[in-house]
């Protein structure tokens, strides 16, 4: 991850946390289908995903924007109208990270959780073999498939 | 489970919009088609069992995330050695 050099305080992070709904919850966790997108103001640009249902169950995302590498996956069309929005049109795309022992990580570039910003709707997709279920977080680093 | 003969060519019927066709069959691989309203998501098992594997890892209890928040932050203090 990237130091960030300056500490800009943006409109998101003084937002209240966005709620998610899932239509099925992510993939192993399909029955927890409400969540919170909070900021992690000690650790930017890490953001939670927490359900709303069972404190126990979160998961730690960054959004593609602030990855530290180029991450702009081709949705696919299901996605889009099952998130009730045209093809194309614009959405946020968020990234589960695994944290590990030392405070590094990786990133599941093949499953990001999708949101429909206009009504918090949110799904998890799965795309194509080309892209890593675990890509270290580093700007050049990579392990695992 | 339900279990269905087909020949090649032949179409099974999934409710009123979902259309499998045995495309070829060889020693140990079949080939399908399958036609499928947009929204539904067409994927491979085993790969969606990896996702599972994936977010079980990466999920984190409350316990754990305190730890990982302070050593994210700690690692975002200096570089890494």
């Amino acid at each position: 991850m990237k130091p960030s050099q300056t500490t800009v305080l943006s409109e998101t992070e003084t937002a209240t946390p966005l709620r998610l709904t899932m239509q099925r919850g992510p993939l192993g966790f399909d029955a927890y289908r409400h969540f919170v997108l909070e900021n992690l103001d000690d650790a930017p640009p890490f953001k939670l995903l927490l359900s709303v249902d069972d404190a126990d169950v979160a998961f730690f995302v960054v959004a593609s924007p602030d990855m530290p590498f180029e991450y702009q996956p081709r949705i696919p069309a299901w996605a889009f109208a099952k998130l009730e929005l045209p093809e194309g049109a614009s959405l946020d795309v968020l990234v589960i990270v695994s944290i590990d022992e030392t405070g590094g990580g990786t990133a599941n570039l093949r499953a990001p959780i999708l949101v429909n910003t206009n009504n918090g709707a949110a799904l998890q997709v799965v795309l194509d073999e080309t892209m890593p279920l675990r890509r270290a977080l580093s700007a050049s680093g990579r392990s695992g498939p | 489970m339900l279990q269905l003969t087909r020949k090649v060519g032949e179409k099974i019927l999934v409710g009123e919009e979902i259309e499998i066709v045995v495309l070829s069959v060889s020693r140990s691989e079949v080939r399908i088609g399958i036609q499928a309203p947009r929204s539904t998501a067409i994927l491979r098992g085993e790969i969606v069992e990896r996702v599972v594997e994936a977010n079980q890892h990466a999920a984190t209890t409350a316990a754990d995330r305190k730890q990982a928040v302070a050593r994210l932050r700690g690692s975002s203090e200096g570089p890494k050695r």
